[in-house]
C-alpha cells in the first residue's frame, strides 16, 4: 500500500530529504522511517535536515557531499544556501 | 538468466536485427533515402558530415559512422558514397569489416547516378534481408549488453525521481557483468573530485579530473564567464545549492558503481562495469556517441518530455512526473513519477529493470514505433 508523501529520501545514507510540495513549518514529514517536523517553510524541491549537523559537517544527498553546513542545523531545518557551502575544490 | 539476443559473428550480440544502409557523406543520402522509400524494412543511416571537415571532425566522423556499423544491432550493412568525398564508402567497409558482419558498399559515381545505384542497392539489401531473417534469437549473457544513460529536457524532479531510478538499473546491469556508459561531460563539472574517487586507480581518476577540467575551461572560453558558472539562479531558486548537488543529480543515472574505464566520443569500451564517455550532453549527439561505441540500447530520462529516438538502437524514455507522462504517454516508456506517489525508487527501479529486459527480448519502445530516427554527429571544428 502506498502511503501519502511531502518528502523523498533519494539514498539511504542522505542527511538531507527532497520536499515534493511545499512544506509549512510544523507539518510532518512523510515518506520517512524518522518522525520529524519541519522547524521552517521548506519551498517544493528544497532540501530538509534529517539529523542534526553540526557546523563543518558534510551535507549527503545522493550519497555524496552536496556541501559543508555552515550553520548547526537541527532535525526538519530547511538546507540551502544560507546554512550550507560548496566544498572546495 | 539472460536474454534472448541476435548473436553475430565476431561474439557480440545484438538486440535488434537491422539490415542498414548508410551514406559516407551527406551528398550520397538522396540514395539511401530512396532506397529506404523502395524497402521500408531497411534501417537507413544519413547525417550531414563526410566531406568538407578538418582533420579532428573527419577523424571523429570516422568512428562514429564505423562504430554505427558495427553497433551488434544491425546484422548486415551497405554504405552508399558518392566517390569524391573524404569519407569513402570502400574505406569505410574495410573498417567495419573486422565485426565480420556481411558489409558492401557502391559508389554514385561509378554506377551511373541515383536511379542505377538504388536498383543496385535493393538488390544488395534483399540478400541481406534473408541473411538476417536466418539469424532467430538465442540465449545470451547480460555480459554482452553495453547501456547508454542519458537525460534530456530535464526538470527539478529528473534529479529526484528518474535519474535515480535510472541509477538501479544502472547498478543491476554492472553487478551482472555488463557495461553501462554515463556521458554528458559538461554536467560533470564541478564533481571531480566525486568520480575521481569512484575511479578504478589513481591514474584513471587523474584522467577524469583533467577531462572535466578541460571541459570546464572549454565551456567558459566558447559561452562566456557566466556559463561557466553552470549553477543559475533559476537552478538555485529551484531548490539546488551547489553545482556538485546539481551534477549528481544527472550522475546518479550512472547509480553508485565504480569507474572502469574512460573512453573518447563514439569509441567502443574495453572494459565492463561503469564507463565514462566524453560526449556532448546535447540529445542526438549523445545518442550516436552511445550507439558508436557499441550500445545496444539507451535509457533516457526527461522532465519536459521529447520524442526521440535512434535509427539503430532502441530508446526507452522515462518521465520525471506523471503529468508529463499523461501529456505525452505515446513518446514515454515508464513514468518515475510513481516515486512522488509514495513508491519506493527501488521499486520503481526494478519495474525500469523489468521493463529493460523486455525490450531487450524485443518489446519495442515508444521511439522505435514512432519510428524516431534522429541522428547527429558531433563535430568540433568548422565546415569548409
Amino acid at each position: 500500500m502506498q502511503e501519502q508523501i511531502n518528502a523523498v529520501l533519494i539514498h539511504p545514507s542522505d542527511n538531507v530529504a527532497v520536499a515534493i510540495r511545499e512544506i509549512q513549518p510544523g507539518e510532518a514529514i512523510l515518506g520517512l522511517k524518522q518522525k520529524i517536523s519541519a522547524r521552517q517553510n521548506i519551498p517544493r524541491n528544497h532540501k530538509v535536515a534529517l539529523v542534526e549537523i553540526s557546523i563543518g559537517a558534510k551535507i549527503i544527498k545522493y550519497g555524496e557531499t552536496i556541501g559543508i553546513a555552515i550553520q548547526g542545523i537541527e532535525p526538519g531545518d530547511w538546507v540551502h544556501t544560507h546554512n550550507l557551502k560548496a566544498e572546495e575544490i | 538468466m539472460g536474454f534472448l539476443g541476435y548473436r553475430r559473428p565476431d561474439g557480440s550480440v545484438g538486440i535488434r536485427n537491422y539490415v542498414a544502409v548508410m551514406s559516407s557523406v551527406s551528398c550520397a543520402n538522396g540514395v539511401v533515402n530512396a532506397l529506404s522509400r523502395e524497402m521500408t524494412e531497411i534501417k537507413p543511416i544519413i547525417h550531414t558530415e563526410g566531406c568538407g571537415r578538418g582533420l579532428a571532425d573527419i577523424a571523429i566522423s570516422t568512428r562514429t559512422l564505423a562504430g554505427l556499423g558495427k553497433n551488434p544491432n544491425v546484422a548486415a550493412i551497405l554504405i552508399v558514397g558518392l566517390g569524391c568525398e573524404f569519407i569513402k564508402a570502400p574505406g569505410l567497409a574495410d573498417q567495419i569489416k573486422p565485426s565480420q558482419k556481411p558489409v558492401e558498399f557502391l559508389v554514385i559515381q561509378e554506377n551511373g547516378g541515383t536511379v542505377k545505384t538504388t536498383r543496385k542497392a535493393i538488390e544488395i539489401c534483399g540478400k541481406f534481408l534473408d541473411y538476417a531473417d536466418s539469424i532467430k534469437r538465442t540465449d545470451c549473457g547480460w555480459d554482452k549488453l553495453t547501456l547508454g544513460l542519458e537525460c534530456g529536457g530535464s526538470d527539478a524532479l529528473s534529479g529526484v525521481t528518474a535519474n535515480p531510478v535510472i541509477g538501479v538499473a544502472a547498478d543491476w546491469l554492472a553487478a551482472q557483468g555488463g557495461t553501462v556508459i554515463l556521458a554528458e561531460t559538461t554536467e560533470m563539472i564541478g564533481t571531480e573530485n566525486i568520480l575521481a574517487r569512484r575511479a578504478a586507480d589513481p591514474a584513471m581518476g587523474e584522467k577524469i579530473k583533467s577531462l572535466i577540467r578541460k571541459q570546464e575551461k572549454l565551456t567558459k572560453d566558447i559561452l562566456g564567464p557566466l556559463a561557466g558558472l553552470v549553477i543559475s539562479p533559476g537552478n538555485i531558486e529551484g531548490g539546488l545549492s551547489t553545482i556538485q548537488e546539481k551534477a549528481l543529480g544527472c550522475i546518479i543515472k550512472a547509480g553508485n558503481s565504480r569507474i572502469n574505464e574512460l573512453v573518447e566520443y563514439s569509441a567502443a569500451p574495453s572494459k565492463k562495469g561503469l564507463v565514462i564517455m566524453d560526449s556532448p550532453g546535447s540529445d542526438i549527439f549523445q545518442l550516436t556517441g552511445m550507439a558508436a561505441s557499441g550500445a545496444q540500447l539507451t535509457l533516457f530520462s526527461t522532465g519536459r518530455g521529447t520524442p526521440a529516438g535512434f535509427p539503430i538502437m532502441p530508446v526507452l524514455k522515462i518521465s520525471s512526473n506523471t503529468e508529463l507522462f499523461r501529456k505525452m504517454e505515446d513518446d514515454l516508456d515508464l513514468d518515475a513519477g510513481q516515486v512522488l506517489a509514495g513508491k519506493s525508487i527501488e521499486a520503481v527501479g526494478k519495474e525500469l529493470v523489468s521493463l529493460m529486459e523486455e525490450v531487450v527480448n524485443g518489446k519495442q519502445t515508444k521511439a522505435e514505433i514512432n519510428r524516431q530516427d534522429l541522428l547527429a554527429i558531433h563535430t568540433v571544428g568548422p565546415a569548409f
